[in-house]
């Protein structure tokens, strides 16, 4: 039976209709109101026509997050605490998704189920969590101590390393999960016929292991960083010094109040702008990943 | 804009401003096509300079709202426009329920319910968590309340965008016989037309004595400047995590008393000096000073009084209440703040609003709200001996009640002026990226 042209295509259209509304329109609405105006009430006025968009927020923004511009310390540490924490995620997740995937066998439900544990509690429940563990007196420096850290660090007050371990903790689980799945769904013959082929087994997974799940470490690495980038909070609850500001506590900033807000808007498309650039990369890395494997 | 005269009714609503401040992009193109080839880059760039203004922008004696800005040497009446008058006097209450949108945690839920009881209706409370969500939502008409609470420095723009009724004062009989004088006719609001006083707060610092034992604010020069002092304390010293409180206390420390200025350099000397105590003492900005010196994260801190009131129910077992100190200058020359209460235009429920507002300023629910809020209200028989012997704060803290002597004395931070808001804003950005 032959289908017409358009029935496999409509299939589509929820989707379609889903991103039009959830994706496109807001995306539209926080454009217009970077290239809006502020009413008397101190409310931003989006600008919907693209003929009578007002460039200076959207201009002030980019200028900002340059090196030497207002918002470039934000930048740099958004830069590096994702880097460090994505670092991180694959450092510890990579392992446990590699044995849960090869070696788990009948544990693997459960091991499953303890990796999806932490999604039951809410991410802000977490991270007041890691407050508690992270204080002067908490659990962390009292282990330190007692193995013979006289003065072990002040975890909470504008410490880098916190807001990494915290990002870390936060988000690994999105990174394990669809890590995992790239693993469990490699051919086992192909390892076999490396190892027949006298691979020993650091090459075998250097050669074949590796770059079979990094379609899949790029798909976690994006579901991770994506987040991150905008994440505020975390650094607000963890430190709270402007030592660890990131972009997305910039804009939280310019956004509650004060005259600012379209430049707040503005600042949303510059880190919408740098996550573009990372999923152009994202796109074109897995289009080239695929073609190497058809 | 029209120019609304003080005290007048036929101002006109502040419409949105003309768009002569802001170059569009309409205009650059028009500008480009007239110029042809000849206009480079950079005279694009330029003619886009300076579209970040705010709307209006340069007025020193007006507001955001385009209304004069009260001082407390430049008393304000607000005005009162044909299209938003007050209810008529001698009306039924309505059925309720009545629509009570306020900050969380603001209210005292037995309050409440001793106003349902009272007059037989229900009180429903809604809540917000910043000004700015409020506006956003009370501008949008999507939301019907009836009683709203703002901070001093919005009264005004709350006036000139209609957002507020003028006040039947037949309904509030406690405004006049409880309110201190001083704020039931306030500078911000002459003849109390649009609002009556809620709480009133003073912006001090708080420590921990047992890890400070050395320090006695009252005993120096500048108290403000002993967290320019504490490197040796860094990374347990923490300012409000608030843009006006902050500043606020720098331009203090700076001998500054004007908390509302718009003078450049001194805005300018605000944040080099907050940048300065980022960088040396490893400062925390939270609002959470209460959590924080309670389990002694924190040593040093800019606290509001109301926190510091309510500081015993944080303290970890084993912790006495008389480990907290807090100082706020006792002849009343320091920060204060206070919120207000107000009927919404449009409110369905108008003369039980009022009702509302008359409840609240009864000293006997005041006690009853402050044991649970810890905020107070300005009321004369609202005296710390009274909050002691109810035993509401510890006897250590009565320095956070304030007398009406003080308040009268005290650096009110009320709205700023256009061009103050935007200095104010964008010297807290850099602050807040250093």
């Amino acid at each position: 039976m032959t289908y017409p042209r358009w029935y496999w295509r409509a299939f589509a259209f929820p989707g379609v209709i889903w991103l039009c509304l959830f994706v496109v329109v807001p995306a539209y609405a926080v454009l217009a109101v970077a290239m809006g105006s502020i009413d008397q009430l101190l409310q931003p006025v989006p600008t919907w026509n693209p003929i009578d968009w007002n460039v200076g927020f959207v201009l002030e923004a980019f200028k900002g997050v340059v090196p030497g511009g207002q918002y470039w310390g934000a930048v740099r540490n958004t830069l590096l605490f994702v880097a460090a924490s994505l670092a991180l995620c694959f450092a510890i997740g990579y392992p446990v998704a590699y044995y849960i995937a090869r070696h788990a066998r009948r544990t693997k439900a459960l091991l499953l189920v303890l990796l999806v544990v932490p999604f039951w509690v809410s991410y802000l429940m977490r991270m007041l969590a890691w407050i508690g563990l992270l204080a002067p007196d908490g659990y962390v420096n009292q282990v330190l101590q007692h193995v013979g850290f006289a003065h072990p660090p002040d975890w909470l007050n504008g410490n880098p390393l916190s807001v990494i371990i915290a990002l870390t903790y936060g988000y690994i689980p999105y990174f394990i999960l669809p890590v995992y799945a790239g693993l469990d769904r490699i051919d086992q013959s192909l390892l076999e016929a490396s190892r027949d082929l006298g691979g020993s087994p650091i090459r075998t997974f250097l050669r074949v292991t590796l770059p079979l799940s990094w379609p899949s470490i790029l798909a976690g690495s994006a579901l991770i960083v994506l987040p991150m980038f905008g994440d505020y909070y975390t650094n607000d609850l963890i430190s709270g010094s402007p030592h660890t500001n990131m972009l997305g506590n910039s804009v939280n900033l310019l956004i509650q109040g004060g005259p600012q807000k379209n430049l707040g808007a503005a600042m949303v498309l510059v880190l919408m702008t740098i996550l573009a650039v990372g999923m152009a990369y994202y796109l074109w890395e897995t289009a080239r990943q695929s073609r190497r494997l058809t | 804009m029209p120019s609304v005269e003080r005290g007048s009714v036929d101002g006109e609503p502040p419409g949105q401003r003309a768009p002569e401040w802001r170059t569009t992009r309409r205009r650059l193109l028009t500008r480009a096509a007239g110029a042809a080839l000849a206009l480079s880059s950079a005279d694009l760039l330029a003619a886009c300079s300076n579209t970040t203004t705010p709307p209006g922008g340069s007025s020193p004696n007006r507001g955001p709202g385009g209304l004069e800005l009260g001082r407390p040497d430049n008393p304000v009446a607000l005005p009162i426009y044909r299209d938003n008058r007050a209810i008529a006097s001698g009306l039924e209450p309505e059925a309720g329920p009545l629509q009570v949108y306020n900050w969380a945690e603001y209210l005292n839920p037995q309050v409440i319910k001793g106003f349902e009881a009272k007059y037989g209706v229900d009180v429903q409370l809604s809540t917000f968590s910043t000004m700015d969500e409020a506006i956003a939502k009370l501008s949008s008409t999507a939301v019907q309340f009836d009683v709203f609470v703002p901070t001093l420095p919005f009264i005004s723009l709350l006036v000139a965008g209609k957002i507020i009724q003028p006040i039947n004062h037949s309904y509030i009989s406690n405004l006049r016989r409880n309110v201190w004088r001083s704020l039931a006719n306030p500078w911000y609001d002459v003849g109390a037309r649009y609002s009556v006083p809620y709480t009133v707060y003073t912006t001090g610092i708080g420590w921990r004595n047992d890890k400070l034992p050395d320090f006695h604010p009252e005993r120096l020069a500048n108290p403000y400047d002993f967290f320019w002092q504490s490197q040796n304390i860094s990374g347990r010293v923490g300012l409000l995590d608030d843009e006006r409180e902050a500043l606020s206390m720098a331009l203090l420390r700076n001998g500054i008393t004007d908390v509302n200025t718009d003078d450049p350099s001194h805005v300018q000397a605000a944040e080099n000096a907050l940048v300065q105590l980022v960088n040396t003492v490893n400062l925390k900005f939270t609002t959470n000073d209460y959590q924080h010196l309670a389990d002694a994260s924190i040593w040093l801190h800019q606290s509001w009084s109301g926190d510091i009131a309510g500081i015993a129910y944080y303290l970890p077992k084993g912790t006495s209440p008389s480990q907290i100190s807090y100082w706020w200058p006792r002849d009343g020359r320091g920060l204060i703040d206070n919120d207000t209460l107000t009927v919404l235009n449009g409110a369905k429920n108008p003369v039980l609003a009022h009702l509302f507002l008359d409840y609240i300023l009864d000293l006997e629910v005041a006690l009853e709200n402050f044991s649970y809020t810890v905020y107070q209200q300005p009321l004369t028989g609202f005296t710390p001996q009274k909050v002691l012997d109810a035993g509401l704060v510890p006897s250590n803290l009565t320095d956070t009640i304030l007398r009406e002597d003080q308040f009268r004395h005290g650096y009110v931070e009320a709205a700023l002026s256009e061009l103050g808001l935007s200095e104010w804003e964008t010297a807290w950005a850099r602050v807040k990226s250093t």
